[in-house]
């Protein structure tokens, strides 16, 4: 699965948003079900997805489905 | 005078938002919300990373109580009701600066966005009638919800505060974020009030 699809699907499931409706560009401002108790568990299933806590940088630039993806995409680059 | 030492009157006034009066605390009131907060142990533990109930002396030595010049608390009412669900606070420091802060005591008021609804309002009004020109505001890099709203108002990220603050009950080190909004960038919320 690539780190967009993943990501669609870890906040399509925390805002409660069918996966199909949700585009690459939502954010915290468009997507009306990305409130504060699916902002939690959209991080915690980031820091699940990706095997360890985020660094509070990351944390404070999670505010769409793209900056989530570069997270996780930049989390399974081969090191 | 200096700035933030100014008495202005019509900053003690009520505002109305859709759902909420936002009632500006006298001393008295302003510390049986601390105590409220004092006595909800998960609270605490966000705010003061420990478990430990504050004292009267520690409360009064810890929080600082409303002056309604340069220090306001805003009990946050629910329309319809006489019981505060929260509060927030709004210091104003030199010059023409404010730092920003918030508690949601009530549960069930949890999620359903009061911090964004109550702040933009006290926000726009403090734009309005004291001239602010910044704001701040400073959150536990783990405390999800509260940069979710920092970002929500439009705040930028200016720094964060590596391992400053220690977790009695996780016994570990805590980060902080630091935010900022300057009036160059203030949303429509603010810009868009009536003034």
């Amino acid at each position: 699965m690539s780190a967009m699809e993943n990501t669609r699907r870890i906040v399509a499931e925390a805002t409660r948003t069918p996966f199909e409706q949700l585009s690459d560009e939502a954010g915290i401002d468009t997507l009306q079900g990305w409130d504060s108790i699916a902002h939690v568990s959209i991080i915690l299933a980031v820091e699940e997805a990706s095997g360890k806590q985020l660094t509070p940088e990351a944390i404070v630039s999670i505010v769409s489905v793209r900056t989530i993806a570069d997270i996780l995409g930049t989390e399974s680059e081969p090191k | 005078m200096k700035w933030h030492r100014r008495r202005i009157s019509v900053l003690s006034r009520t505002l109305e938002t859709e759902r909420f009066s936002l009632e500006v605390a006298g001393k008295w009131q302003a510390l049986k919300l601390y105590k409220r907060m004092n006595e909800d142990a998960e609270i605490l533990r966000q705010l003061s990373h420990s478990d430990k109930k504050a004292g009267w002396l520690r409360i009064l030595r810890k929080y600082k109580l409303p002056n309604r010049r340069s220090r306001f608390i805003h009990a946050i009412v629910p329309k319809g009701s006489t019981l505060s669900i929260g509060y927030h606070e709004i210091y104003l420091t030199p010059y023409k600066s404010t730092s920003l802060g918030v508690v949601i005591l009530d549960r069930d008021w949890w999620g359903r966005a009061v911090p964004l609804e109550a702040r933009k309002a006290i926000m726009a009004h403090f734009v309005r009638h004291a001239d602010v020109e910044r704001f701040t505001g400073s959150v536990e890099a783990r405390n999800f919800a509260s940069v979710l709203n920092y970002r929500k108002l439009g705040f930028n990220h200016n720094g964060t505060l590596h391992r400053c603050s220690f977790d009695t009950t996780r016994n570990a080190a805590v980060d902080y974020l630091q935010f900022e909004l300057l009036q160059g960038d203030f949303p429509a919320y603010i810009s868009g009030a009536d003034r």
